[in-house]
C-alpha cells in the first residue's frame, strides 16, 4: 500500500486548516480524530452534530478544545428533568431600579452550545432547542432575537442509563446533521491519557490550590478566528460536487425508502445533508471536489439516525449498520 | 318315650349351657362379641365388600396379661342365616383362622320372606370406566404420545418440496463487463458513470479480500498500489472538475483488463 498517495490537490487551504485544529485539539484530547473531523464538519456546513458516547470519553474536553482553537464562544448546558426553555433561551426579568422588564439572553445566544445529554430534558425543552437550532433564532416576549454566527450545537447522548430519559424522535434526530458514535480510546491512547493526568499540577488561588483538570490544560492560544472559519466556509462552498456524486448521494437516500428492512426511510434532509458534510470532509482533506470516499465515510453518520428499522429486522437482529452495508452494495 | 325326649331335652339343655353362645344380630344392624386369641393379631378379610353376606370391622383389641388377645368383633349381616366368623377373619399375615374355636353367629331378619329390600341402598353408577381409571390415564398417556409421533414421522416421511433455486444474481464481473464495454463506445450515462465507479471499488474490494466495511475498503483501496492508481484516475475523470475528459481510447487503454474479469481474478 501506498499511505503517501492521499489526495492530489493537497495545496487547498483546508488541509492546513483541519491540520493545524488536529494539532491543536491534540495538545489536549488523546485521538478522536474522527470525532474531531465530524466537528469540523459540522463547524464548516453549520449542520448541527448529536454524540453518542458512555460518559467520560472526553465529549465535554472534546467540543471545548475544538471551540477554543477557532476561537469561539463556548457554554455548555446540562440538560435535566426540571430544565424549563427559557432555562435555555431566556427570558424578560423586571428591573427593580427601573421598574421596566430586560430581557436576560440564556446559554443559546453563543457560538458553540454543548447540550449534554440531551435526552435527559423534557420534550418541550427538546424542541425549544431544535427550533432554535432550525431559525437560528429565539422569541423572548415579544421580540425576536438573532443567535450568534457561527451557531452550532453539539448535543450529547448517553447510551446507557436510559432510564427516565426522552429519546428523541427521527423529526427531531433529523434536525442534526451528523449523529456520530463514540468509542473507548485504545489501549496506548488509553495511556497516553493518564500520563497526561499524571502530568497535572496544581492551580493555586490565593494560598490554596486545587488540582488541575484537562480542561485547565486546553490551550488558550487560539491558531483560528471566527473570520477564518467563515472563510473557510466560504471555500467549502466551492469543493466541486459532481453529477455522478450527487447520484450517488440520492440514490442512497432513496434506497432507504424501498429497503424491506427500513420502516422509516430518509427525508431530502438526509441527501443534502451528505452532500453538504462530503464537500466538508473532501475540504478537510485538501480536496477541491468531493470523491465517493466521502461520502461512503460519512453515510454512517448522517443516515442511520434518519432511518428506523422493522420490527421484523430488529427482531432477527439486524442492525442499521447491516442494512446500511446492504444499501451501499445495491448503489453499484 | 316321654322319658328320652326328656332326657335328650336335659342334655340338650346342658351342653347349650357349657357352648359358647351364639351372637346374634338382626340383619343391617352391627352385632358384638368378644373373642380370644392366642396365636396373633386379626384383621378382616380385605376383599368383602357390600355384597358380601357379612361384613366385619374390629372394634377394639385387648392384650391380656397373661398371654393373648381380647378381640372386640363387630360384625353386619346382609343375608339372614347362621355364620362362622372365621370365615370372614384372618391373621394379619393372611394366615387363615380355620385353626380357632368356630365362632358362630346368627342374623336374623325380621321381614317378610322375600320382601325386597336394598340394605345399602347403593345406586348403580350411570357409566362406569370400563378398565379402571388406571387404564384410562395409561390409554390417554399413549395417545397423548402417539398423537405428536405420528405427526413427527408423517412429516419426516413426506417427500421434501423440492428447493426453491433463487436466481443468481449477477456477479461483479458480470456487472462490470457491460459497462466497460459501453464506455468505450459511447458516452457513459451519468447512473452508468456512478455504476461502474462503485463496481470498480466493490471490484477490487473483493479480489483483494478486504473484510473490512465498505467505506473502510475504498479508503484503503484508494491508497493501494496496484488498485489506487485506476480508481484514483477514474476518481479524477469523474469528479475532479479541473481533470479533462479523458479520450475514448484513454478509457479504452484504463478499463482493458476489466472487459473480461471474472471475480478473484485480479490479484
Amino acid at each position: 500500500m501506498n499511505d503517501s498517495v492521499v489526495d492530489m490537490k493537497s495545496s487547498v487551504p483546508g488541509n492546513s486548516f483541519a491540520e493545524t485544529v488536529r494539532t491543536t485539539v491534540g495538545r489536549t484530547v488523546v485521538g478522536q480524530e474522527v470525532v474531531v473531523e465530524r466537528i469540523m464538519i459540522a463547524l464548516l456546513t453549520g449542520g448541527h452534530l448529536l454524540l453518542e458516547g458512555v460518559p467520560g470519553i472526553a465529549k465535554t474536553l472534546l467540543v471545548q478544545a475544538v471551540g477554543r482553537a477557532v476561537d469561539l464562544q463556548f457554554k455548555r448546558i446540562q440538560f435535566t428533568i426540571d430544565l424549563l426553555p427559557s432555562d435555555i433561551v431566556g427570558s424578560e426579568i423586571l428591573d427593580t431600579n427601573t421598574g421596566n422588564f430586560r430581557i436576560h439572553q440564556g446559554p443559546i445566544f453563543t457560538n458553540l452550545l454543548l447540550a449534554d445529554e440531551i435526552n435527559r430534558a423534557s420534550p418541550k425543552v427538546q424542541s425549544a432547542l431544535l427550533e432554535a437550532m432550525q431559525e437560528r433564532k429565539v422569541s423572548i416576549g415579544d421580540a425576536t432575537y438573532e443567535l450568534p454566527a457561527p451557531f452550532l450545537v453539539i448535543a450529547t447522548q448517553n447510551p446507557v442509563e436510559q432510564a427516565g430519559t426522552f429519546e428523541l424522535p427521527e423529526a427531531q434526530l433529523d434536525r442534526f446533521m451528523l449523529r456520530h458514535r463514540l468509542t473507548y480510546p485504545t489501549p496506548e491512547q488509553e495511556t497516553e491519557v493518564v500520563r497526561r493526568g499524571l502530568e497535572l499540577k496544581l492551580k493555586r488561588q490565593g494560598d490554596g490550590a486545587v488540582p488541575m483538570t484537562a480542561f485547565d490544560a486546553i490551550d488558550d492560544s487560539s491558531p483560528f478566528h471566527v473570520k477564518d472559519l467563515t472563510s473557510a466556509m466560504e471555500a467549502v462552498l466551492n469543493v466541486h460536487v459532481s453529477d455522478v456524486f450527487m447520484r450517488d448521494c440520492v440514490e442512497l437516500v432513496t434506497l432507504t425508502r424501498s429497503h424491506p428492512d427500513i420502516e422509516l426511510g430518509c427525508s431530502p434532509r438526509a441527501a443534502i445533508a451528505l452532500v453538504q458534510a462530503s464537500r466538508a470532509r473532501a475540504f478537510i482533506n485538501g480536496r477541491n471536489y468531493a470523491i465517493p470516499e466521502d461520502f461512503l465515510a460519512l453515510a454512517e453518520d448522517v443516515v442511520l439516525h434518519r432511518m428506523r428499522l422493522t420490527y421484523e429486522a430488529l427482531a432477527q437482529g439486524r442492525r442499521g449498520e447491516d442494512v446500511l452495508s446492504d444499501l451501499l452494495t445495491a448503489l453499484a | 318315650m316321654s322319658l328320652v325326649v326328656y332326657i335328650l331335652t336335659v342334655f340338650t339343655m346342658l351342653g347349650a349351657t357349657d357352648a359358647q353362645p351364639m351372637a346374634e344380630a338382626t340383619r343391617g344392624i352391627a352385632g358384638h362379641v368378644t373373642i380370644e386369641v392366642e396365636q396373633g393379631m386379626l384383621r378382616g378379610r380385605p376383599d368383602l365388600d357390600l355384597d358380601s353376606p357379612l361384613l366385619i370391622r374390629i372394634a377394639a383389641v385387648h392384650s391380656r396379661p397373661e398371654g393373648g388377645f381380647l378381640f372386640d368383633l363387630e360384625f353386619l349381616g346382609t343375608q339372614p342365616g347362621v355364620f362362622d366368623l372365621r370365615e370372614v377373619l384372618v391373621f394379619s399375615n393372611g394366615a387363615s383362622t380355620a385353626q380357632l374355636d368356630p365362632i358362630p353367629i346368627r342374623i336374623v331378619s325380621h321381614l317378610a320372606d322375600h320382601s325386597a329390600s336394598d340394605l345399602a341402598m347403593t345406586m348403580p353408577p350411570e357409566s362406569t370406566l370400563r378398565g379402571g381409571y388406571v387404564t384410562l390415564l395409561i390409554v390417554i398417556g399413549v395417545v397423548w404420545i402417539l398423537v405428536p409421533a405420528i405427526v413427527i414421522t408423517r412429516r419426516l416421511l413426506r417427500p421434501r418440496p423440492d428447493p426453491i433455486v433463487t436466481p443468481r444474481g449477477p456477479t461483479l464481473a458480470e456487472q462490470l463487463a457491460p459497462l466497460v464495454e459501453a464506455a468505450a463506445d459511447r458516452q457513459l450515462t451519468i447512473p452508468e458513470q456512478a455504476r461502474l465507479e462503485l463496481l470498480l471499488y466493490w471490484h477490487w474490494q473483493a479480489a483483494l479480500q478486504l473484510d473490512e466495511s465498505r467505506p473502510e475498503a475504498v479508503a484503503r483501496l484508494r491508497r493501494h498500489d496496484d488498485a489506487g492508481q485506476l480508481l484514483r484516475t477514474v476518481e479524477s475523470w469523474l469528479h475532479d472538475p479541473t481533470t479533462a475528459a479523458p479520450t475514448r481510447d484513454d478509457i479504452k487503454k484504463l478499463l482493458l483488463p476489466y472487459g473480461h474479469v471474472s471475480t478473484g481474478a485480479v490479484s
